[in-house]
């Protein structure tokens, strides 16, 4: 089955009020080109989902387009702090939900057995249980030991970025695979984009890279330097000169509304242009 | 050539370097503890098994990662796997044996904030919260925190519990939890009630100094000492991992 779609498709697949998991970490293999899509034409009111969290929760709540944010994470790594998020923390204006990588994995991994929570030490002696009303402790039925239950969170998508993929939704992550996996596990529906889309019969020569398997996902979309202007290991590094860039941006409502009409858009093509072209990144991040 | 004397911030990543023994398993976080885990790998713990949330088991980074995702990282690791698989299968047995933590606050207990200044609901600061200090806090054997110290970033109590340290009642009953606490003033322990103890001081500090830049009446050591000067081997291996960082190519 061919499943390749466009990224226009994509945002038009996504409803709004859809709950959205993001693969990825912070400035890794993030799938940046669907994210710019959604911040510029999705419909929004959404719920992200993220583990770790990093430019697209800054993206997508710059553009307004979400409700809730259900994260562990959300931040820049050495670059710094989230600067739509700081904000739209300490005014209010979205809702935020506390979890820990644990505790959202926990939940993922909870919607693929099927159970309505899984039990954890995590949580204990911490202000998350304080702050976050979906958790609670229980007594273990069995030895009568505290423990954290730890609901199961489903996600009606799940956006990830991939190294290689088939047409049929087979997926190759060569880096680190991050939450990656379980996201397609855990969402109703799965769309990958790729570096590459190459043929069923070359994308099975590798094995056991092949960590997304196509009874996960939907939705195909090639998308050179999709992850940009995060990292996708082992092609290129994240682009911190960019982030930088973004950062300075996201900081400065005046220079944000520039960022979002010089970068932000559901046209790849244009967004490697306005980054200077994939040459230009070649030469500057690929390892 | 010159060759700049360690700023007291690289001093503590040299400090910290020491606390690690060969063969340990650390669970490395982003930023002060990265820089020091790696420096006791190119000192007296070559054998130090380095691992990053992400999913790398044993890293071996010929150069210092400038993220959990930095391809380096991946290069000569045993492994990457999944987190859920990191988290469930090796954090959670309790085969990690120290938990590398920064955070922007700690108190008396060894409790760590890293998710918000001020009242939670109309916070000052919005931090990024806890990632996986939370997790890695409850399950590694035992925690090193490295914080700056001011009373901004020692108050008598954390704004927000992110990382569980000792309970009121005493030390963690699981025999975990924090372990060291490395400053840009001194080294503190716990003592065998759960409460941070200043063990030693760089040579310029006091105790008083110390003291007024904590929130709250600090336990001293019996025997508090000086921490040993930065040996040459330490100064050149810190300066030739700061060296061979990549960086971002402008």
């Amino acid at each position: 089955m061919n499943k390749l779609m466009r990224i226009d498709e994509v945002v038009g697949a996504i409803p709004a009020g859809a709950t959205i998991a993001v693969g990825g970490s912070s400035l890794s293999r993030k799938p940046m080109s669907l994210v710019r899509a959604l911040a510029a034409r999705g419909r929004g009111d959404f719920r992200l989902i993220v583990d770790v969290g990093g430019p697209e929760v800054d993206m997508l709540l710059g553009t307004e387009k979400v409700r809730e944010v259900i994260y562990a994470f959300v931040g820049f790594e050495i670059m710094g702090l989230s600067p739509h998020f700081r904000r739209a923390r300490e005014s209010g204006s979205v809702a935020f939900q506390e979890w820990t990588e644990f505790t959202v994995m926990a939940g993922l991994d909870a919607t693929v057995k099927r159970v309505p929570f899984l039990p954890t030490h995590v949580g204990l002696g911490t202000d998350v249980l304080a702050v976050n009303g979906a958790f609670r402790r229980f007594a273990d039925p069995f030895g009568g030991e505290t423990l954290v239950a730890v609901p199961a969170l489903a996600p009606d998508f799940a956006l990830i970025h991939v190294n290689l993929a088939d047409p049929q939704g087979n997926g190759v992550i060569l880096g680190d695979g991050h939450v990656d996996v379980l996201c397609a596990k855990a969402a109703k529906r799965t769309i990958l984009s790729a570096e590459r889309v190459v043929s069923a019969e070359e994308l099975q020569r590798y094995g056991r890279d092949v960590q997304i398997h196509r009874i996960h996902v939907d939705g195909v979309v090639e998308a050179q330097w999709g992850a940009h202007f995060t990292g996708c290991a082992p092609y290129y590094r994240a682009d911190l000169r960019h982030v930088q860039d973004y950062l300075a941006a996201a900081r400065d409502p005046s220079s944000w509304a520039e960022y979002v009409d010089r970068f932000i858009g559901d046209r790849h093509q244009d967004y490697i242009a306005a980054v200077g072209g994939a040459e230009a990144l070649i030469g500057r991040l690929e390892v | 050539m010159t060759t700049p004397p360690l700023t007291r911030r690289e001093e503590m990543a040299v400090v910290a370097a020491r606390l690690l023994r060969p063969k340990e398993r650390v669970l490395v976080g982003v930023g002060m503890p990265n820089l020091a885990a790696n420096l006791a790998k190119r000192l007296h713990a070559p054998d130090l098994v380095l691992i990053y949330e992400s999913g790398i088991l044993d890293a071996n980074p010929e150069t210092l990662p400038l993220s959990i995702g930095d391809p380096v990282l991946v290069r000569d690791a045993l492994a990457t796997i999944s987190m859920l698989d990191l988290f469930s299968n090796y954090l959670q047995t309790g085969w990690v044996d120290v938990g590398f933590l920064g955070g922007a606050q700690v108190d008396r207990r060894g409790n760590l904030n890293s998710t918000v200044i001020g009242p939670y609901d109309h916070p000052a600061v919005r931090l990024a919260g806890s990632g996986g200090a939370a997790d890695i806090a409850a399950c590694a054997q035992r925690l090193i925190l490295m914080l700056p110290q001011d009373r901004r970033h020692f108050p008598a109590r954390v704004d927000f519990v992110t990382s569980p340290g000792h309970p009121a009642t005493g030390r963690r009953p699981d025999g975990r939890g924090p372990a060291w606490v490395v400053t840009d003033m001194g080294l503190y322990d716990f003592d065998s009630t759960g409460e941070m103890r200043l063990r030693a001081l760089y040579r310029d500090e006091t105790v008083e100094a110390v003291q007024a830049a904590t929130g709250w009446p600090l336990a001293i050591h019996p025997h508090p000492t000086r921490v040993p000067p930065v040996t040459p081997e330490e100064y050149r291996a810190l300066r030739a991992l700061q060296q061979a960082r990549g960086g971002p190519r402008r």
